[in-house]
């Protein structure tokens, strides 16, 4: 999909690098990683280390919140500050802004049930107590477990929060998925359908269920990713919109390249698809892989997928490549959005990168999950 | 030109139904599928009563498709059992899937089985042995294993809005289809809460109906005894099609979808907008989308979930977009018969519209024997109606304040098609 008029005027992020895109984006450049050790109990995962979001990130008072997950309090905090950032307090009616987002928001986390589960085996054979369960277990729930829970409930608490009404779209559970949303926004600016869609992800991993999950999954065993949380949003504008208001836009979404890729779960692509879609993706946007002075790589740790990435990308680029997730570890349905949100930045800002300015960017979702994404910015 | 959508097939499981047709027989009897819930022991639970889906044969469909031996997740095997009922699999196809669902069922039994007693974590890792079942199953594993054992090319969306998931889904793959994106996708949803986190949960929220004396009745939408929804299991797949595509293909056409849209209340997560401007919004952008005026609409399909704060919020709304010939409109609340399947409500109250269409019938309301005074529509008590529906809107409003509304049309061919 090849979209020049398709704009993005906001951005913000929340991860372990920090909760703002200059912070984020002079660590990233620095190299500077912020990992800790896994926040509970446990000596059989052979990586126990994960990446964090620091405590001192903006929180909104809404005292719902308060009760939400994690995942839910970083996609609000990143909502909010895009908000802020776009300029869109008074800009458009609540009923015309729209909110697609991908979760993450992957079950419960064993330790908000600690109680429960306490309560719920059979003190004879150990084994869960259906009657145990009923009547004393349930009783130690929290009522609002159910809203921690449910993945739409980090969009939703970001429309209730921001007072958003307009159109909305929540997929689940992967990068691409998140990514995906990005794409059905540009779809529906070109369609006429949106003027601006707030377009984010958000994640939690760092919890104890989700290495469980992962482990089970297979995406743990192989590789060396360190297991991370926050959120990414993007304002994606009509570009005639954002003139009309005169906000400045920092970058067009120039093209962004999709395929589905099936039989990819569990456990990684053995393909060589990359090569393909990167490939595709400069030729639909009419580019040439001198035209682009960054590349920001989906390697995510995982050796058999990085090095088929990086040969790919090699095979066309000369320019700097980042990372992030080296650094910031893999969020998963957050990271896309991320890698996103900090080459909005490193563009608004006229960044260097190894000394060199950034004009084009070209970021690379090959992740875990069926959706995959070449996505091009271009200051 | 905007191309034209249609639906061609429908797979679907539901508690009063095993198939379009019976389904489509048991609503017009007016047929409860609720009872007892007997899948997992819930005789200690406060609410032991949910439309239940009988007979799924899970180890059946384990021999056969043995990728499903990681999972024990009951609303994969209904989904699936759903899928299986279109009358083709689009093996070799490219055809994407846009399935709706809910959230991830945590196997609190599996959790004792590999850690009896206290749950430690090292000694559940240590238990876990390759053939055993995920802890949880992600939400996109039926789309990746339809996709995979079918070998269908295109993407595997999961749209995850809560009760609005598979309203989502289809209005979204509507759209797809209209802007020209695809010529096909098989779009629905899937979802099951019976389990005790599900119905534990739940119950602890107040939404649901505690007097399981009520049995078959427990679930009374615009009544004004009503005291809360009952939870059900359920899958519906739809395979929708560009009109053209259909002709070419001489795919039966069961219904025709006009328009889409979506909302947020952008008021409390736990409640709708007391006033209905979310799903008011939300009904008035489906019909600008289709293209037709509020006259147009013969017969409404609500979301008629049985608790107070959304019947009436529904009621509202329906009367805001309306005026009045609102009260001229037959309204009617599937769930009354088979309970709320949450993230597959949407597709199978979509599949209701569509077996109305088919055998000229209004789906009743049962249980609703006096009306909420504020909810003084025409609800179409108790009993069917026999109706010729033309152009109907489905209403679908969730958790957290989402809102999604199809506008459906029966198909009339034109006389050169």
């Amino acid at each position: 999909m090849n979209e020049t008029r398709v704009v993005i005027t906001g951005a913000s992020a929340v991860c372990s690098l920090g909760y703002r895109l200059d912070h984020i984006v002079e660590n990233l450049l620095g190299r500077k990683t912020h990992f800790s050790p896994v926040p509970f109990k446990s000596r059989f995962f052979r990586d126990r280390r994960v990446a964090r979001v620091p405590d001192g990130y903006p929180r909104s008072t809404n005292r719902t919140l308060r009760f939400m997950s994690d995942e839910t309090r970083f996609a609000v905090a990143a909502c909010l500050d895009c908000i802020e950032d776009a300029g869109l307090r008074n800009a458009y009616p609540p009923e015309e802004i729209d909110l697609f987002a991908g979760t993450g928001c992957s079950g419960l986390h064993l330790e908000s049930i600690a109680n429960l589960l306490e309560h719920s085996a059979s003190p004879d054979t150990g084994m869960f107590d259906p009657g145990a369960f009923g009547e004393t277990a349930i009783y130690k729930l929290n009522p609002l477990m159910s809203f921690q829970i449910l993945p739409n409930m980090p969009a939703a608490m970001c429309a209730v929060t921001a007072g958003i009404r307009g159109r909305n779209l929540v997929f689940n559970p992967w990068e691409g998925n998140a990514l995906q949303t990005l794409f059905e926004a540009c779809l529906e600016i070109r369609a006429g359908r949106s003027k601006l869609v707030l377009c984010g992800g958000s994640d939690c991993k760092t919890h104890s269920n989700a290495f469980i999950t992962f482990y089970e999954y297979g995406l743990l065993q192989e590789s060396e990713v360190v297991l991370s949380e926050g959120s990414a949003y993007l304002a994606v504008e009509s570009r005639e919109f954002a003139e009309r208001r005169k906000h400045d836009y920092y970058c067009t979404i120039r093209h962004m390249h999709h395929l589905s890729y099936t039989g990819t779960y569990p456990g990684h692509h053995p393909g060589t698809f990359q090569e393909e879609m990167i490939k595709t993706a400069l030729a639909e946007s009419g580019l040439a892989p001198g035209d682009i002075d960054l590349v920001i790589s989906s390697s995510d740790h995982t050796p058999n997928a990085d090095m088929i990435e990086k040969k790919a990308l090699s095979l066309f680029f000369t320019c700097p490549v980042l990372a992030p997730k080296q650094v910031i570890g893999n969020a998963y349905a957050a990271a896309g959005m991320i890698h996103v949100a900090i080459a909005t930045h490193i563009l608004k800002e006229n960044c260097r990168v190894d000394g060199n300015p950034v004009r084009r960017i070209f970021i690379t979702s090959f992740a875990p999950g069926s959706e995959k994404f070449c996505i091009i910015l271009e200051k | 030109m905007k191309r034209r959508v249609v639906i061609t097939d429908v797979g679907i499981v539901t508690p009063n139904a095993a198939s379009f047709e019976a389904f489509g027989k048991a609503l017009n009897a007016g047929k409860s599928g609720l009872s007892e819930i007997d899948c997992f022991d819930a005789a200690s639970l406060p609410v032991r009563i949910a439309g239940q889906v009988n007979r799924i044969d899970i180890t059946g469909l384990t021999r056969k498709y043995p990728a499903l031996r990681t999972t024990d997740d009951r609303k994969v095997f209904i989904g699936l059992t759903a899928f299986l009922q279109l009358r083709d699999q689009f093996s070799n196809s490219f055809t994407p899937l846009d399935l709706g669902t809910s959230l991830e069922q945590f196997a609190i039994d599996k959790a004792f089985e590999r850690s009896p007693g206290h749950f430690d974590l090292d000694a559940y890792m240590a238990a876990k042995r390759p053939e055993t079942t995920y802890l949880e199953t992600p939400l996109d594993f039926l789309g990746n294993i339809i996709k995979a054992t079918f070998s269908i090319g295109g993407p595997n969306y999961l749209n995850c809005s809560a009760c609005t998931a598979s309203t989502q889904a289809i209005g979204h793959a509507f759209h797809m289809i209209r802007d020209g994106r695809y010529d096909r996708v098989i779009a629905g949803g899937f979802d099951s809460m019976l389990h005790p986190l599900g119905i534990g949960g739940f119950s602890r929220l107040g939404a649901l109906c505690t007097d399981n004396d009520l049995k078959a009745s427990a679930i009374r939408p615009f009544d004004i005894r009503r005291d809360g929804t009952v939870l059900g299991e359920g899958a519906a797949m739809l395979a929708l099609e560009s009109l053209d595509h259909a002709l070419k293909e001489n795919s039966p056409i069961l219904g025709e979808i006009l328009g889409y849209a979506s909302t947020f209340d952008a008021f409390k997560i736990s409640e709708p907008d007391r006033s209905g401007q979310g799903i008011a919004a939300a009904m008035r952008g489906a019909l600008n989308d289709a293209g037709i005026t509020p006259e147009a609409i013969d017969y409404i399909n609500a979301h008629g979930t049985g608790t107070i704060a959304n019947d009436r919020a529904e009621t509202m709304a329906i009367k805001d977009v309306f005026g009045k010939k609102a009260y001229r409109i037959p309204v009617s609340s599937t769930k009354s018969m088979i309970g709320h399947l949450i993230g597959a409500s949407g597709a199978v109250e979509i599949a209701a519209v569509l077996a109305m269409f088919r055998n000229d019938f209004i789906a009743p309301t049962i249980n609703l024997e006096k009306k909420d005074p504020e909810c003084d529509l025409d609800y179409v008590p108790l009993k069917a109606r026999k109706y010729k529906i033309n152009v109907s809107i489905k209403n679908s409003m969730g958790f957290g304040g989402q809102n999604a509304v199809v506008v459906l049309k029966r198909y009339v061919p034109h006389p050169r098609e």
